[in-house]
């Protein structure tokens, strides 16, 4: 109807909104992390702010907005500024093919038909993979610009992180591309509808993946390049006010695209939970994806889905994280290259046998 | 024409793992360490030139604020100097109460080592457990002498007062808990995988060496020398109480993070003993008002701080204020340590040294 | 501070080197203490059989032998305080400089704390000097005296010969004075450091 409207407008609003939904998430996943990491280790937690501390991440936000941004004299201007940009928008761009809803979900605005997801690109997942590398140039500039000798460690640690996780991290989802034989990460969800979520098929790949994606996202125990006790604040040492919160955002934000993706991937994406009891009553999946109520509720429903289970990875982040020590830089490097990286590489050739020992069967 | 050069970091003296105002000139190629130079002195605060300048008695105070985690024990080698210096006989019934509070100390010190330990290796949530029972070590303290932090619960000569009602009860109620806690850090850390990691093998040192560089306490003994000074030259009256002296064999951090936890334990049996038989009669002997010392008195007193071996020399002139007040001080010496123990390790490892040796820098620099 | 340094100028010459060093120093004593009682130890016999000519001299104080060497004598004592098998001392507790100016001729004293763990014995080995001669350093016979020793030219500025690093170790490296000196006020002297005062 309206060409300009329908391909530039709406899916500039679409993914303006998306955006703001996804910072008030991690508002709410830092104050989430505060709670439960405090529940774990047996304190309270903020409680001060609004209703049981529910108004803490405003505050936390206005504080960072207020605060005096320092710029180191000896830093490199440009890139200081550049750095913490390219950190957030990579990891938000990350977002745009994760669907929270299947293509039956697609309601209609003003006769402008929305899609539960901003784009479904064909190599949907090589999409996220790269664009989320991206995010390490934020990480590695930022160090390297504030000119510092913290920082610097810190961004070479990064570097030599990012770089070595990247590989299984990508690996890991070899075999999930084997299976459906898609790259797309809508089709490889409907895929999943057909037949069984992959963790059943991919359980190891799971593992790998996650690992692989704590450590890209630099989280405990796998975050040397901010180690705290070491190197005080890693990458992010000068930092402050809303630069800071930039990479403050890149992380959290990472660590969601990580979830998504892994409940994408292997748990089925926006399709309800049945406990295996789909085949005992037939009409609980569609009862519990709201195929009873028209695209709305369908949208809503997949959204509680994809919230849900993404909910439980985040909570998987803030359990290990208040578990484990952290690694040392070498051992770091040791369990990528010498444990992810072969053993992602054995994955796909067990993967590769499975398929066609299944193809010999059937034939 | 790439060439490499070594990087050289300056840790500290405000740096959230040196504990305190430690500095540490840092060489390094790359991730490893060349050479690493403890620069100190950012707390001295002159307390021997203080203590020439009071008299006997008013010293007691500033033992309190040098070692801040194990007051006690700095109180307790001072007033022990004192004492010798005089040739005071401390009550049995005070030398007991004393036991137990120095165990007691020894416990709430090894706690905050813990916490602070696993939190510079990354392991946030046992820092919180272990305050929390720190928590109630400060709070016996506060019950017997008012204080939480800085104690001055030592009289030349005996102790202040009796056990106030209902303190020994707590005690108990505390020590009958702590195995469980005890087992409860051990399940998060003696056999995590990651922890074994960091800690085995980092900070190896031999005998030998350890000695030589005057280590003590839980550092030297992961070496496998069992000198405690409650052993080897006891005061008060730990000749009547039966404990063990754990040693390592590998003197590797992990070992003297053993040592620390069983240590925990045993001080508990201590306070056990000493509670069971908790001799009755006075608790103060009688120590004149004036200390005069005569002159050329001198007296070296040992005791088994937390951190290894704190002693003090004191020499009289004969006057009622010290000549010369020498407060020998673990911490000084185990820092010197650090040096041997982290060459050719990563950065990472110097902070786990850092707190594997237990400083606490109100020691250090005195 | 009134006490400090009362001043007793005369007390002229050297104490020359007792030849049997216990008995005048415990008969110094106006009335002797029984603190100052002597006690046996067997390091000390030692001692006195084989270094008998270097020890200046020997006291006691509940239970601790005081032993005064001579400077040239320090090293050859040490070593052998360190490796005889009936001394052994390991373990070098501390050592610390003291200031006694009434002893003009030699007031700067360092004071050893030596502890054997394996006998089980305890020594304190005294050594004089003034400001502006050096003793030798045992940080190469413990190298736990390496810091102990940067602190005693710190605070009381005694000089060691062969010091690997003879610098100062807690007040900033551009202080002037040396603070344990008895002469030295409480409140410090105007101008001892540029920056903090």
């Amino acid at each position: 109807m309206y060409p300009v409207l329908q391909y530039f407008v709406v899916p500039f609003i679409h993914g303006v909104v998306l955006t703001l939904v996804l910072l008030l998430c991690v508002a709410y996943l830092t104050f989430m992390e505060r709670k439960v990491i405090a529940f774990m280790q047996v304190r309270i937690g903020p409680n001060r702010v609004g209703p049981r501390g529910l108004l803490q991440p405003i505050a936390d936000v206005v504080k960072l907005l207020i605060k005096e941004d320092l710029t180191p004299d000896a830093a490199n201007r440009v890139i200081f500024y550049i750095a913490p940009v390219i950190a957030t928008l990579s990891t938000i761009a990350a977002f745009a093919v994760i669907p929270y809803g299947g293509p039956e979900a697609t309601v209609s605005i003003f006769g402008f038909p929305i899609r539960p997801y901003l784009a479904d690109v064909n190599v949907g997942i090589l999409y996220v993979i790269s664009i989320s590398s991206i995010g390490v140039f934020g990480i590695v500039l930022g160090g390297w610009a504030s000119n510092s000798k913290y920082p610097l460690l810190g961004g070479l640690r990064s570097a030599a992180q990012m770089i070595s996780y990247e590989v299984p991290f990508g690996l890991a989802i070899i075999g999930v591309l084997m299976v459906t034989g898609t790259a797309s990460l809508v089709e490889i969800v409907q895929w999943q509808q057909q037949h069984t979520w992959l963790f059943w098929l991919q359980p190891f790949a799971v593992v790998l993946f996650f690992i692989a994606g704590v450590a890209e996202n630099n989280r405990a125990p796998f975050d040397l390049p901010e180690a705290e006790s070491e190197l005080v604040a890693g990458f992010h040492t000068e930092y402050s006010g809303f630069k800071f919160a930039f990479f403050f955002l890149a992380e959290y934000i990472a660590m969601i695209v990580v979830s998504a993706l892994v409940v994408t991937l292997f748990f089925g994406g926006w399709l309800p939970v049945t406990f295996g009891l789909g085949h005992l009553f037939p009409k609980l999946p569609a009862l519990l994806s709201g195929a009873w109520g028209g695209p709305w509720v369908m949208l809503l429903f997949g959204m509680g889905w994809v919230f849900i289970k993404v909910f439980f990875m985040l909570y998987l982040y803030l359990w290990i994280r208040a578990t484990f020590p952290r690694y040392r830089y070498d051992q770091l490097m040791n369990i990528g290259w010498k444990f992810m990286i072969p053993a992602s590489l054995a994955w796909i050739v067990l993967t590769g046998a499975g398929i066609l020992a299944v193809q010999a069967i059937r034939s | 024409m790439y060439q490499t050069s070594e990087l050289e970091i300056n840790m500290g003296p405000q740096h959230p793992a040196t504990h305190g105002v430690l500095r540490l000139v840092l060489r390094l190629d790359g991730e490893t360490i060349v050479e690493v130079k403890p620069v100190i002195g950012y707390l001295h605060r002159g307390v021997e030139k203080l203590s020439e300048n009071r008299g006997y008695r008013s010293v007691t105070p500033l033992t309190d604020r040098l070692d801040y985690c194990a007051a006690f024990a700095e109180n307790h080698s001072y007033v022990g100097a004192v004492e010798k210096l005089l040739g005071v006989e401390v009550p049995p019934r005070a030398q007991a109460m004393r036991v137990v509070l120095a165990e007691l100390q020894r416990i709430a010190s090894h706690l905050i080592w813990l916490a602070t330990h696993g939190l510079d290796i990354g392991a946030m949530t046992i820092f919180l457990y272990a305050f929390r029972e720190r928590e109630k070590c400060l709070d016996l303290f506060e019950g017997y002498c008012g204080a939480r932090l800085t104690y001055n619960a030592l009289r030349i000569g005996g102790v202040p007062q009796e056990f106030p009602d209902g303190w020994t009860e707590a005690l108990r109620r505390f020590l009958d808990e702590l195995p469980t806690r005890i087992a409860q850090y051990e399940t998060l850390l003696t056999g995590n995988r990651i922890w074994r990691l960091r800690t085995e093998g980092v900070g190896v040192i031999d005998a030998r060496t350890a000695l030589g560089l005057g280590l003590t306490g839980p550092t030297l003994r992961g070496s496998g020398v069992d000198y405690d000074v409650r052993k080897y030259a006891p005061y008060e009256n730990y000749r009547d109480y039966a404990f063990d002296i754990p040693v390592g064999s590998k003197g590797d951090t992990y070992d003297r993070y053993l040592i620390r936890m069983e240590e925990m334990r045993q001080s508990r049996r201590i306070i056990l003993q000493a509670l069971e038989a908790l001799p009755d009669g006075p608790i103060l002997a009688k120590v004149a008002g004036r200390i005069r010392p005569p002159k050329g008195a001198e007296a070296y007193f040992m005791t088994e701080s937390p951190r290894g071996e704190m002693s003090v020399y004191l020499v009289s002139d004969g006057t009622d204020k010290p000549y010369r007040v020498r407060f020998r001080s673990p911490c000084f010496n185990n820092l010197q340590g650090l040096p041997t123990l982290s060459k050719g390790h990563m950065v990472a490892d110097v902070v786990a040294l850092i707190g594997s040796i237990d400083i606490v820098l109100g020691c250090v620099d005195r | 501070m009134s006490d400090q340094d009362q001043p007793k100028p005369p007390q002229p010459p050297a104490p020359p080197p007792a030849p049997a060093p216990a008995a005048p120093a415990a008969a110094k004593e106006k009335a002797p203490d029984p603190l100052a009682a002597e006690v046996s130890s067997p390091a000390l016999e030692r001692l006195r059989a084989v270094h008998g000519a270097a020890l200046v001299e020997v006291r006691f104080w509940a239970g601790l032998p005081l032993v005064e060497v001579g400077r040239e004598q320090l090293v050859p004592v040490m070593t052998f305080l360190r490796d005889d098998p009936s001394c052994r001392f390991d373990h070098l507790s501390t050592c610390f400089a003291t200031d006694v100016p009434e002893r003009a001729e030699a007031p700067l004293e360092m004071t050893y704390c030596l502890f054997s763990w394996p006998t089980r014995q305890l020594l304190a080995v005294k050594v004089r000097t003034t400001a502006e001669t050096p003793i030798p350093t045992v940080s190469a016979i413990w190298p736990s005296a390496d810091w102990n020793e940067r602190e005693a030219f710190d605070m009381v500025g005694i000089r060691f010969q062969g010091h690997p690093n003879l610098t100062r170790i807690l007040l900033p490296d551009d202080w002037t004075g040396h603070p344990l000196r008895r002469d030295y006020p409480l409140e410090g002297k105007p101008g001892d450091h540029k920056v903090y005062r």
